[in-house]
């Protein structure tokens, strides 16, 4: 019988408070956070920041949005290590250019360069 | 991926993180007829709160204003607000994350971004500046995180030539 649900119990426990500085890649840079401080799995509590440019995939589609200037106006997401130790950031949520345009999707890894900065808080999930 | 020459020298390290303790989290609901932000900082500073990470979960708004980026003609910055964009009520607030703690001159900031819907179904979203988010009938609510032993605190970057928050610990 295949489960329909899985469960992992846990708490959340440590904040972890980042910043990003600019030209690093939003997805691969958190994870290089993680991985430097001995995070291994964590949630997305806040984060304000912006983008040089965005690219997001949402379904088959691929959002190409140009910047500068991109701001991140919601930021949801976890980062999870797998069997090899290895921590993978999935990062999604909603950005406006400069022209007020409204985009969404999930962050993809290698093309989101950040602008100015990424203030982002981290909760550690510590399975039980 | 296309990167942008900053006015200033590359700082290191490129990624900061500083451990804070997790705390009790505070849900703060806020009434019509004030400020969000404004708001927001004034409540939490009466808990004896300047230091959080901040989610709105809803919010009413009657009339606000957001900025979004822009580049910078001057050539000081690599990138600046543009100028801001105001909306009429009712609008509905989908989604915001906050910076909570002190600004440049000591005086407590929230550095919010938000994605709302306006009063004819369009999608807005960007900066909010201070004093400009007037709340509505069923006014707002937030989830405050408290940031202790490590918080946001703005100071100058050479890099960027902003005043931006830092990770930076704290003295208990």
């Amino acid at each position: 019988m295949s489960e329909t649900a899985t469960f992992e119990e846990g708490r959340l426990e440590r904040i972890a408070v980042v910043r990003i500085r600019p030209n690093e890649d939003l997805v691969t840079a958190v994870e290089a956070a993680c991985r430097e401080h001995g995070l291994q799995h964590a949630i997305v509590r806040s984060a304000v920041g912006s983008l040089v440019d965005a690219v997001l995939e949402a379904g088959d589609r691929v959002i190409e949005v140009a910047g500068p200037g991109i701001e991140i106006l919601t930021l949801n997401g976890e980062l999870r290590s797998g069997a090899d130790g290895e921590v993978v950031a999935d990062l999604r949520g909603t950005i406006a250019d400069g022209k007020a345009q409204v985009y969404g999707g999930r962050f993809r890894r290698g093309e989101n360069p950040i602008c100015i900065t990424l203030e982002l808080v981290l909760q550690e999930w510590v399975p039980a | 991926m296309r990167t942008l020459v900053q006015p200033g020298t590359p700082l290191q390290p490129r990624r900061l993180l500083e451990w804070a303790a997790p705390a009790l989290d505070l849900r703060v609901r806020l009434a019509s007829g004030q400020d969000l932000l404004s708001g927001l900082v004034g409540a939490l500073a009466a808990r004896g709160i300047t230091h959080a990470a901040v989610q709105v979960l809803s919010a009413d708004i009657a009339r606000m204003a957001y900025l979004t980026g822009a580049e910078d003609p001057s050539g000081a910055r690599v990138a600046t607000y543009g100028p801001p964009t105001w909306l009429a009520g009712p609008v509905t607030l989908l989604g915001a994350n906050g910076i909570l703690g002190p600004g440049p001159d000591g005086d407590i900031l929230l550095h919010c971004h938000a994605v709302v819907v306006d009063a004819d179904g369009g999608l807005h979203g960007g900066h909010l500046p201070p004093g400009d988010c007037l709340l509505g009938a069923s006014g707002a609510v937030a989830l405050a995180t408290p940031l202790r032993e490590a918080a946001f605190a703005a100071a100058y970057d050479s890099e960027t030539n902003y005043p931006l928050f830092q990770p930076r610990k704290i003295p208990a």
